[in-house]
């Protein structure tokens, strides 16, 4: 019985999991100390525009991300390259601590086992197809950005590609995440046993 | 009778454009009066379906979906893509540039549009400059402005090549999200704003927040709008076709030219009928070393930028043969 | 007229039955976006749209950067004790009135409005705040959310307001006048909030206790000390947050960053800010900013797959075929716009509906100016956007709670709490018809 192969298969596919949840959980609580970043980003540009500062410094050569300077509007473009990194990733943390809105209705009422099939369903029918078709599309756009050297129209940062970027990396590595999800789920229908230790892991 | 496989070609019957402007408003009524004369000149063949900002994709991003071919066409200010082409600085806002007619008929009868579809081609784009705009205005203040020494300090929502002309004197110029400039301004967060031509401004309520109102509009003396179209779209048109489009364009040029000047003055008025807001130059001096600044500021992208010098040095030695021809008209 | 507009109707009705599996609103909304596009043989650089519409509309639009400023402040003065002692307190204040905290919930609402427009930044505000404090004092949940979620929708009506100013450029109004003219009515609202509560407190009693005598009698400091240590710091708070709008020092979305260190400030005073505390602060707003996000993600991508279905067309139809009269039509619109907020976000409404309405409007006859006509019909128009967040099934200020309440509410309680504010709502839209005076006045068009 403890070697029956779907009891196998889900020990293999819990096994597959881990290491795709530890990193997404793990990268979503770095990039989450950058809403502090963003906290200073803000109050350098209230406190630049309070004193009446376009430039706090100015160098000779160009550099990466800063060009030339670094003026009120390097501080007001840093804020929402900041945000983006940090809200792109934390969606991959909110999947993993199941903190994305449900109308639970129903889905509270069911089975654990039903609760890991509609997961599991719709991460393959909604939630992959998603990312993937909408980082696969916007790819081009990157390298447009990335080519043409796209930067501030307003004397703030260069690089756009960067912010680009890290949309499409996101929303892949969101999927790749979502595919962790499955192999769990999985193995948590295969194996109804391993949920009690699933727990013990919640993040 | 040989009929050429070009005039048989054939594109979509509609195409969609994508507007950075509400079509309400004159800056983007120039896309619906672009497609009624589309629509008349190709004899109904050719439709056009616009988009107001946001409704398909943001504003910011027009050139990008055009360029990939997501959305057919757009309509624009060319400013906004200077990020990407910086040449288009020269189109969007050039201080201290030649009036709205010298600077279109630099465009069409100067080479003008040439240097920009050369840029163009780079991202797949079909460019047709059918709008310009009127000189805009120096924008809003809550501070009076009586010398240069006044921009030290001064917090002005202004942006393109002008603002560098300010930040020279100690602006601190800056990016307000068009929603929380009319709070920014109310509350003295930022001192100034420059937004549009007064009949545009006129909606954003600025004469009921701000004291001064200052005119010449050194920084933009004429902006240019246009359509842009996803060359593979372009392309399936003939050359009947893409004619009747360039038709439409240069009719609805024509449209902008005549249909705007008087109205800024009389939207100047009603503003003034509204609030108390004043209206006022900037005095000759400030002006002065306001030029003198910008030739620093010319010169240095004139060095950063072969294409910018190319188009600018041709563009300004046009603009002298038809001043040398109005002075030689001049009467008394 | 079924037929012709198949896909959109199918597509409204998969994203209903969608939701009610239980799976997550915002992969629903961003994989229904996805299948309807192959159904519908949408071409593929047309869905590259959606990346566009993603960045542009989500990631550099810094309006949204206020979102995780104020989560990440209702979450530091929660951790910190702040908060709860900040409600208890004002608990006592008001004394014997029964409601007295959910009515203190409702006036922060309005404070909170006037910094900041985005919905989902005070809904979960609010939330996070008072939720725990009124369901540990024993309110009945239906009784605490339906005010948090009620409240924290105030934001888009009140000025400072981006639907308002979204509305003033498609409709060529200025903004000035449509942010006085929304004061009233938005201010109306939350009295007539105030009203309900207090009405609800003598029916009943029960649904929301006063505080538990035990409790208070631990708490034995005199009620002005208590005044003093536990309203200077977030009294002092909010007055940074208002007053920096106010003096012109910051822009709202700024506000919210100086909320921020404020609450650090006061969670270092109340000695609680430790390493431990900041992180899960950190971590908890990353999490529910994502939550917020993501659905303002997805829901752009759906939208756009809607209209180019023909969702906008099946819309225009319907204004179209009507052959009514002024009252009637605007009735008519009110009631559109009202269903079309079950499912649609407040920006796709006004865009769809405005520029097919205006020349309708300019056109009926109220009796008042078009200029007055116009202003008047922007913020009922508003008002009826603001209820969209909260009707039932799909809120987004009903999402937003759901989310931060960890599975302690279900979604149908907060269903339930919703439906008395949605009818105040209506018949807060019902006055503005009636007395147009109360939306014109003020902005001097009467
Ligand atoms: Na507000
Ligand atoms: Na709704």
């Amino acid at each position: 019985m403890e070697n029956a192969v779907h009891l196998r298969v889900a020990a293999a596919l819990e096994l597959a999991s881990r290491p795709l949840i530890r990193v997404g959980i793990r990268v979503g609580q770095v990039t989450s100390w950058l809403v502090l970043a963003v906290i200073v980003a803000v109050m350098l540009t209230v406190i630049m525009n309070a004193l009446g500062m376009n430039e706090l410094l100015r160098w000779e050569t160009d550099v990466f991300l800063f060009r030339d300077a670094f003026t009120i509007n390097s501080a007001t473009e840093l804020q929402w390259y900041l945000y983006g990194i940090f809200v792109l990733f934390a969606s991959t943390y909110a999947l993993h601590t199941n903190n994305h809105v449900r109308v639970d209705l129903f889905y509270q009422r069911f089975p654990k086992r039903i609760q890991h099939l509609v997961d599991l369903v719709g991460h393959l029918v909604f939630l992959i197809p998603f990312c993937l078709l909408v980082a696969y599309l916007y790819w081009p756009q990157v390298e447009m950005s990335y080519v043409s050297g796209e930067q501030s129209n307003f004397g703030g940062l260069g690089e756009r590609y960067l912010i680009k970027g890290a949309l499409p990396l996101a929303l892949v590595f969101l999927a790749v995440n979502a595919l962790g999800r499955i192999f769990l789920g999985l193995a948590l229908i295969l194996d109804p046993r391993l949920e009690s230790k699933e727990s013990e892991h919640a993040g | 009778l040989a009929v050429s496989a070009a005039t048989l070609a054939e594109g979509p019957r509609q195409i969609d454009v994508a507007s950075v402007f509400d079509t309400g408003n004159f800056l983007g009524a120039g896309a619906k009066y672009l497609g009624d004369e589309v629509e008349v000149a190709s004899g109904g063949d050719i439709k056009f379906r616009v988009y107001e900002p946001g409704d398909l994709v943001p504003a910011f991003e027009v050139f990008n979906a055009v360029s990939s071919g997501a959305v057919d066409a757009g309509w624009d200010w060319m400013g906004y893509w200077a990020g990407t082409i910086p040449l288009l600085n020269l189109y969007g806002a050039l201080p201290f540039g030649p009036t709205p007619e010298a600077f279109a008929s630099w465009m069409w009868s100067g080479g003008g549009v040439d240097y920009i579809q050369a840029e163009y081609d780079d991202y797949n784009i079909k460019v047709l400059p059918c709008f310009v705009s009127p000189q805009e205005t120096g924008g809003f203040y809550n501070q009076e402005i009586n010398s240069v020494e006044d921009f030290d300090g001064l917090r002005f929502r202004i942006s393109g090549l002008g603002a560098r002309v300010l930040n020279k004197f100690g602006a601190s110029t800056q990016l307000i999200p068009g929603g929380e400039i009319y709070l920014a301004l109310e509350r003295g967060r930022i001192d100034a704003a420059e937004f549009s031509v007064p009949q545009v401004d006129e909606v954003m309520g600025f004469e009921d927040i701000a004291s001064y109102y200052y005119f010449p509009g050194w920084h933009q003396s004429a902006s240019w709008f246009s359509l842009i179209m996803n060359k593979n779209v372009w392309n399936q048109y003939s050359e009947e076709q893409q004619a009747q489009m360039e038709t439409a364009c240069r009719s609805t040029l024509a449209w902008s030219m005549t249909s705007a000047p008087h109205r800024q003055v009389q939207a100047l008025n009603e503003m003034q009928e509204r609030s108390d807001i004043e209206v006022r130059r900037f005095n000759d001096a400030t002006l002065n070393e306001l030029k003198a600044a910008w030739e620093e500021v010319v010169a240095a992208e004139m060095e950063d930028n072969p294409e910018f010098r190319e188009a600018y040095e041709s563009l300004m030695a046009h603009a002298q043969l038809i001043e040398e021809w109005y002075d030689l008209q001049e009467l008394p | 007229m079924l037929a012709e507009y198949l896909l959109p109707l199918l597509m409204v009705a998969c994203l209903f039955g969608g939701i009610f599996t239980g799976y997550p609103v915002a992969f629903v909304l961003g994989g229904l976006a996805i299948i309807f596009a192959l159904v519908g043989e949408v071409p593929l650089p047309f869905l590259g749209m959606m990346g566009s519409r993603i960045y542009g509309g989500v990631l550099e639009n810094w309006l949204y950067i206020a979102i995780p400023l104020f989560v990440f402040m209702g979450l530091m003065l929660e951790k910190s004790g702040v908060a709860g002692r900040l409600l208890l307190t004002l608990q006592r204040l008001f004394g014997r009135v029964r409601g007295g905290l959910a009515i203190s919930v409702a006036i922060l609402g309005v404070v909170m409005a006037a910094s900041t427009g985005i919905v989902g930044a005070s809904v979960v505000m609010l939330g996070l705040l008072a939720l725990p404090v009124m369901l540990k004092q024993g309110y009945r949940q239906e009784m605490a959310c339906g005010v948090i979620a009620a409240s924290g929708t105030l934001g888009i009506l009140i000025p400072p307001s981006i639907m308002l100013v979204l509305m003033g450029s498609i409709m060529q109004l200025s903004v000035g006048d449509l942010f006085k003219a929304a004061l009233f009515p938005g201010l109306l609202l939350g009295a007539l909030y105030v009203v309900y509560l207090l009405v609800m407190g003598r029916l009943k009693p029960e649904w929301m206790p006063l505080a538990d005598p035990d409790a208070e009698e631990t708490d034995t400091t005199p009620l002005a000390f208590a005044l003093l240590r536990d309203l200077v710091g977030p009294v002092f708070l909010m007055v940074t947050v208002l007053g920096s709008i106010m003096a012109g020092i910051a822009t709202p979305t700024e506000a919210a960053a100086i909320g921020a260190v404020g609450a650090l400030l006061l969670a270092v005073i109340a000695r609680k800010l430790k390493y431990a505390t900041l992180r899960d602060v950190c971590y908890d707003t990353a999490k529910t900013t994502a939550m917020i996000i993501f659905i303002v993600v997805t829901a752009t991508a759906f939208s756009l797959i809607f209209k180019r279905l023909g969702g906008d067309y099946m819309i225009m139809d319907l204004v179209d075929s009507t052959g009514l009269g002024p009252y009637g039509l605007l009735l008519m619109i009110m009631l559109l716009i009202f269903v079309l907020g079950f499912f649609l976000e407040w920006i796709e409404i006004s865009y769809v509906i405005l520029p097919i309405l205006l020349p309708v409007i300019e056109l009926m006859d109220f009796g008042m100016s078009t200029q007055a006509t116009l202003v008047w019909f922007a913020v009922l128009m508003a008002i009826n956007l603001q209820t969209s967040f909260l009707t039932p099934p799909f809120g987004y200020a009903l999402f937003y709670l759901k989310g931060i309440t960890k599975g302690q509410v279900e979604i149908t309680t907060i269903y339930k709490s919703i439906l008395p504010y949605v009818l105040l709502q209506l018949l807060g839209l019902a006055l503005c018809i009636l007395f147009p005076a109360l939306v014109l006045w003020l902005p001097g068009l009467v």
